[in-house]
């Protein structure tokens, strides 16, 4: 008797299961607008890297260390969180960082950002407080980001740190050839306590950006005035040449900009007039077999010329021989030498194609970054792995090729790998 | 050619089968001519063969409307089912008007935040890290992974195809649909319309004119108020994806009068504030 009932219990409950397994559950009221929200990820890096020993950028760095290879280890938490109270709201996105290599183990907390919203009508947008503006139609390169913090081509998705700023926007919605339309404008102050890493002068810094959707094609522009950096007008563009093709253009031209280069040879600092023109053009294709192409050309009216990288390279490692000698060398290396993109032209090219060999979840890809001047290259083959719940996975190997005095052949690594884990909650 | 052509399969091979569940969920109204019910025309014109072409085009668009009002918003579920029973869940927060969708992830956390626009044949993804909106290709992937910018913001079946009605039964009116152009994802469509009802009960699509690509199945017609009367449920399956299976979950279709600036870029990186 027993046995029979324990059978029709089992049968019972794998019906029950089979019929459960199709019953999906729709809630909706855990998507409904909450006063709070929070949200953001959780990542460690390792990375294993085969130093470029006589690069000058190793030796501008690190003129005390000889290692031939070394680990760094990377933790970065990022926390967003909102809170509303109609018709206003506070964003935040606190940034918490660690990093632990051989040549230091350093943390840092800061907001990146932390402002507050209004909107006055559903076509007005007031924002005060600490933003990260993100202005230009580029992927890898953005001429035209005028208020921005430099970003990384390598990285160009990641959270950069904004600057406090007073902002407000006016968007319109058209059924005519102006499909859409928004003006938008800016205060940047910059003081001894505020901004003070936007430019040397303080200033209240103005930028305005308006934007049109017409005839189907984005088209922006741009103005900066104010004294911590120069006049700067610009306009960009994109648009959609067919469902899968895309193309997109920035140009910059920017009032008595100056760049510093390497001193003379009594060790003054010397600066010289730059280009003032920064080009940007690219274009996205998406191929037939799934494989997504962005090619830009960046021209960067801003970057140092062959012989001044040189010059730059030599006084670096003569540097070794004489510490001290010449300390406008090494501030001026870490910073603009040690740029991302410190000369003219550029070419980038990324190719990342979904499900290759059929494994769902899987990105994989290379990233080339060509300096056209010295034909010095870095290619960054990468695969990534999305299989698992709120979890991302990330392998990359960067080389760098280039011979001396070269923008690539001067960096720190001649290789690296990495490995990154990235939660999201 | 041939080799372009067998690409072009591959890569709809390769979707799981959600691809285009989306596709199929957003039709949003267009109204017709006049006032009157259709199915009666298609009916008669089902006897004349000159006239079959343009009234099963007015019976598309009765669908349309009966699947959705001509502005509204709604939450969908996208469940991804893979030959191990291993699930991956997407729930979209979406918006309707006209030629223009927007849609919102609600969940799960790597998708968050992150829009989509379309306005007409232009479409435009914001990403909160990346803290701008860029414009991308159609038949590029939103969000990584499975899901397609056309498939998820997809417009009426009347603007992408024409309709041939082909046979019917007791139950149901069978449309051979044909793509406008080359924009769409699939050549063409053969949709099961329930006589009753005025909604597709069954749609198989093919890549090629007989090479068939998904079935779509509609199910649990609810009534969602405001007189929309609709499946709630629509499941995909793949002849050419042998396992997987999709499985998208309506919830909350409501007509809405929504503003035009909540289809614009400045708008995007709030359009989850609308809900």
């Amino acid at each position: 008797m027993i046995r029979p009932c324990c059978l029709l219990l089992s049968a019972l409950v794998l019906f029950a299961s089979m019929v459960a397994a199709d019953e999906f559950v729709f809630d909706i009221e855990q998507y409904e607008r909450r006063t709070w929200e929070v949200g953001g990820h959780l990542e460690g890096t390792a990375e294993y890297l085969r130093a470029n020993r006589k690069s000058a950028v190793y030796q501008l760095n690190f003129p005390d260390e000889n290692k031939k290879a070394f680990e760094r280890y990377q933790g970065n938490l990022e926390v967003s969180g909102l809170y509303r109270s109609e018709p206003f709201s506070l964003h935040s996105l606190l940034n918490v960082r660690y990093r632990d290599d051989i040549f230091e183990t350093r943390s840092d907390i800061q907001f990146f950002q932390l402002y507050a919203t209004g909107e006055p009508t559903l076509r007005t947008n007031v924002e005060v407080g600490k933003r990260a503006l993100r202005w230009g139609t580029g992927y890898a390169f953005n001429p035209t980001a005028f208020l921005e913090r430099p970003k990384d081509p390598v990285d160009p998705d990641l959270s950069r740190e904004g600057f406090i700023i007073a902002g407000t926007e006016y968007i319109r919605s058209f059924s005519g050839p102006i499909q859409a339309f928004s003006l938008s404008g800016t205060i940047l102050p910059v003081t001894g306590d505020i901004n003070d890493d936007f430019g040397p002068e303080n200033d209240i810094n103005l930028a305005v950006r308006s934007y049109l959707l017409y005839r189907d094609t984005d088209i922006y522009f741009m103005v900066r005035h104010g004294d911590s950096r120069p006049t700067a007008f610009g306009t960009a563009f994109s648009r959609n040449l067919a469902d899968n093709f895309e193309i997109h253009g920035e140009f910059a031209w920017f009032d008595n900009r100056e760049i510093r280069v390497a001193p003379d040879a009594d060790n003054v600092p010397v600066t010289r007039k730059a280009d003032p023109f920064d080009l940007l053009a690219g274009l996205r294709y998406l191929s037939v077999a799934e494989t997504t192409w962005i090619v830009e050309y960046y021209r960067n009216g801003a970057g140092y010329t062959g012989s001044e990288i040189r010059r730059m390279a030599t006084l670096a490692r003569e540097n070794i021989i004489f510490p001290g000698l010449d300390r406008g060398t090494s501030r001026i290396g870490r910073s603009e030498f040690g740029a991302p993109q410190p000369m003219r032209d550029y070419l980038y090219v990324r190719a990342m194609h979904n499900e290759p060999f059929d494994r769902l979840y899987t990105r994989a890809g290379a990233t080339l970054m060509i300096n056209l001047q010295d034909g010095s290259a870095s290619i960054i083959p990468e695969i990534v792995y999305t299989g698992f719940t709120n979890l991302e996975l990330r392998g990359r190997i960067a080389i760098l090729t280039g011979g001396r005095n070269t923008d690539f052949g001067e960096r720190l690594n001649r290789w690296r790998t990495e490995i990154r884990a990235r939660y999201f909650f | 050619m041939i080799f372009a052509h067998v690409l072009k399969m591959w890569r709809l091979f390769m979707r799981p089968a959600i691809c285009c569940i989306a596709a199929m969920a957003i039709v949003p109204a267009v109204a017709a001519s006049d006032g009157s019910t259709l199915q009666d025309k298609a009916q008669t014109s089902n006897s004349e063969t000159s006239s079959d072409a343009i009234d099963a085009n007015e019976l598309l668009r009765e669908i349309d409307r009966n699947m959705q009002p001509p502005s509204f918003e709604m939450y969908r579920k996208l469940i991804n089912i893979e030959p191990d029973g291993r699930q991956r869940e997407y729930v979209l927060y979406t918006i309707r008007k006209d030629d223009r969708v927007a849609a919102v992830f609600l969940d799960p956390p790597s998708e968050r935040g992150r829009s989509t626009l379309r306005r007409g044949e232009n479409m435009w993804l914001y990403v909160p890290e990346v803290g701008r909106p860029i414009r991308i290709t159609s038949l590029q992937s939103a969000v990584g992974g499975v899901f397609n910018n056309s498939d998820i913001m997809r417009l009426d079946f009347s603007d992408e195809y024409t309709a041939e009605l082909t046979d019917k039964d007791d139950t149901h009116y069978i449309l051979d649909l044909q793509a406008r152009d080359q924009t769409v994802p699939y050549e063409r469509l053969k949709m099961w319309v329930d006589r009753d009802a005025v909604i597709p009960s069954r749609i198989e699509a093919y890549a090629d004119a007989d090479l068939l690509i998904k079935t779509l199945d509609y199910s649990g017609i609810e009534d969602f108020g405001d007189g929309i009367v609709r499946p709630s449920r629509l499941d995909t399956t793949s002849p050419l994806q042998k396992g997987y299976r999709s499985v998208m979950l309506f919830s909350n279709i409501r007509a809405r009068d929504l503003p035009d600036e909540a289809f614009t870029l400045g708008f995007m990186p709030r359009v989850g504030e609308l809900r």
